[in-house]
């Protein structure tokens, strides 16, 4: 009955005109970022952020998650038809669902695309209707050190399920952590690495950094090398339907996608769809009786992918709404826009802003029912947009960047603070540092000090409280195996390297 | 030869430099004590984790020999700049020519653009951020000042 009621207040919330809008804005702009190529959906959310400004809370994270799960629908345009990834999750879209392009099928594969992404939001939204509540309500009863562990878990986690070496990962969130740390000490009142700069009391804007080291490095990396005049497959409104036999062989991948999907999405430090998306078509080549099709156009490796990965972008909203901790990058942008409204995230959001959680979760379904309809009628519009040449878009990309940032707070102190980060950042980046772990201790480095201080001062300085505490302990164990394995892996890194090195040498 | 322009190894060197400079500062703002944490307790304690992680790096750094991947130099000097010319023109001479030089300047990091195409393009972006910004979000932009 809860249930039923909480969907209620959800459709109430999310059916006014004002939130509507704000969701279908939300996923058609996703939806055209998703398939430019050179701008993943990280960068569109950046770009996007300081709209969020402009919006009520609600209507801001319905906006800001339209164009996260529209910005996935659309880079598997971009991946099928012109093998050209805007995202890593969508990477795996190129893998068939180019090579169906080529043999004439590129309406289907974007049919069954459409298709499989709306099954796996679909299964991954009631998984999160159903889950959220007692989560949230196992984490009312957390204690500071617990939320201080399981934060320690969700950043470890993060900094070595990353992209690059795990130890930069874990560097990364300890510089994030740091940049966090930038402006008023709330408890002492002094400040901290502000060096007299008034701009700077406040510490550093989220928005400011998501611009620089997602939006301005992305460009940067991207210029010139992002090819021009591409060859676009054209797609007729009839090649759209696939065949009966495409569609019944896509059922199971479709379902195993989602389930892997939504398994993966909720786990720390993997939210986002790339490692769902990996995962599914590792499964579907395995329990394939055809595994040989794979890579040449097979509708099951376009199908299940796809179905993970946008399950996984629905799913990864469980720990980032009802415990407070993003899986992923984007989940912390999203936490970011929570803090600008001034809403602190944690499983109090459930209970004390139930129509805004409830507003969310059915905008997701309302923004996927969107998509189904935006993308196949206008399969048209969506190849023309392909088209648009790089060199057009980077400097318009530049100076939407520049007035954003500026109008959030009028100050042209963030916008030569964004040049600047992006310059450091993009030769960081060049050494291996990476930006979404470093994004993710940003976000959380407040909280970890707040609740490591209050966990400290009730134990009296006693360091054994994270550990007397058994759901402290648990998380802390989880985290220290983390740690032990990247250890581990780490020293057997370079003696793969020497022995690769020596083959080819 | 490569080893020391290996990636790791400056990654290394960047981390405990950071490390170091955190511990410093976290010092000077004190560091108190575990159950009265000051505001440096919590610095210094990431400060020291960095040097480790870096002390790590360098370790493994002996063996890689893994270069850093050549960049674009022009692009990474030109569109910070663009940026940042944004940021410096905008209060002095207004939002049009800011905007315009703006993305005239980011344009031409690419060296296939021309300038006739970036102008056009500039005259487009611009007016749309303008009434995006401006009319649509009720930012307050100066569409030409004079006031260096």
């Amino acid at each position: 009955m809860d249930v039923l009621a909480n969907i209620q207040l959800g459709l109430l919330t999310a059916a006014t005109l004002e939130n509507l809008a704000y969701c279908f804005v939300g996923v058609t702009v996703g939806m055209i970022v998703g398939v430019l190529p050179g701008i993943g959906h990280l960068a569109a959310i950046s770009l996007l952020m300081p709209l969020t400004f402009h919006v009520p809370a609600t209507a801001s994270l319905v906006l800001l998650a339209g164009i996260y799960y529209g910005a996935q629908y659309g880079g598997s345009i971009a991946s099928i038809l012109l093998n050209l990834p805007g995202t890593a999750s969508s990477a795996v879209a190129c893998l068939d669902g180019y090579p169906m392009a080529q043999k004439g099928r590129a309406g289907a594969a974007l049919m069954i695309t459409t298709i499989a992404s709306f099954f796996g939001s679909c299964l991954s939204i009631v998984v999160l209707i159903l889950m959220a509540p007692p989560l949230a309500q196992l984490a009312l009863a957390f204690h500071s050190a617990d939320y201080f562990s399981m934060m320690v878990l969700g950043l470890v986690a993060a900094g070595s399920i990353s992209q690059g070496k795990p130890l930069m990962g874990l560097a990364s969130v300890i510089l994030g952590l740091a940049i966090g740390l930038v402006g008023i000490d709330v408890n002492t009142g002094s400040m901290r690495f502000t060096f007299g700069t008034p701009e700077l009391f406040e510490g550093v804007s989220i928005i400011v950094i998501a611009m620089a080291l997602f939006g301005v490095v992305e460009v940067i990396s991207s210029i010139g090398r992002t090819g021009e005049g591409a060859k676009v497959h054209d797609v007729s409104f009839r090649s759209l339907m696939p065949t009966r036999n495409e569609l019944s062989r896509s059922w199971w991948p479709m379902l195993r996608g989602s389930g892997i999907g939504v398994g993966v999405g909720v786990l720390p430090g993997t939210g986002g769809g790339s490692m769902a998306s990996f995962m599914a078509y590792a499964v579907e080549k395995r329990v394939s009786r055809t595994p040989e099709e794979f890579g040449k156009g097979s509708i099951a490796g376009v199908s299940a992918p796809e179905a993970a990965n946008n399950s996984a972008a629905q799913s990864a909203f469980i720990p980032t709404l009802t415990l407070g901790i993003p899986g992923d990058a984007i989940m912390a942008l999203m936490l970011g826009a929570l803090l600008i409204h001034g809403i602190q995230p944690g499983p109090r959001v459930v209970t004390e802003s139930p129509e805004l959680f409830w507003g969310l979760v059915v905008s997701f379904l309302i923004g996927n029912f969107f998509l189904l309809i935006l993308n196949i009628p206008l399969i048209r519009v969506w190849v023309r947009i392909l088209q648009i040449p790089y060199k057009v878009l980077f400097p318009s990309i530049i100076l939407l960047i520049a007035v954003g940032v500026y109008s959030v707070n009028r100050s042209t102190f963030d916008v030569m603070l964004v040049a600047g980060l992006a310059f450091v950042g993009f030769l960081m980046i060049r050494i291996g540092f990476e930006a979404a772990p470093l994004l993710l201790g940003y976000i959380l480095g407040p909280l970890l000090e707040e609740n490591m201080r209050r966990a400290l001062l009730v134990s009296r300085g006693d360091f054994m409280i994270f550990l007397e505490r058994p759901i402290s302990a648990v998380f802390l164990f989880f985290a220290l195996a983390m740690l032990a394995w990247v250890v581990f892996s780490s020293l057997r890194t370079p003696k793969l390297n020497e022995t690769s090195s020596a083959e080819s040498g | 030869m490569h080893t020391v322009l290996s990636k790791d190894f400056l990654a290394g060197v960047v981390s405990i430099g950071i490390g170091l400079f955190l511990i410093i500062h976290g010092i000077d703002y004190g560091i108190g004590t575990p159950q009265r944490m000051g505001s440096g307790f919590f610095p210094v304690g990431l400060g020291a984790l960095l040097g480790f992680i870096g002390l790590a790096l360098l370790w493994g750094a002996r063996h890689t020999r893994e270069p850093v991947e050549g960049f674009r130099l022009r692009a990474l000097i030109i569109i910070p700049l663009a940026i940042l010319s944004f940021g410096l023109l905008l209060p002095r001479v207004g939002f049009l020519p800011a905007g315009a030089f703006t993305v005239v300047l980011a344009g031409i990091a690419d060296r296939r653009s021309s300038v006739p195409t970036l102008l056009i393009v500039a005259a487009v972006v611009v007016t749309s951020c303008w009434l995006l910004f401006s009319q649509g979000l009720s930012v307050r932009l100066p569409l030409v000042a004079w006031d260096l």
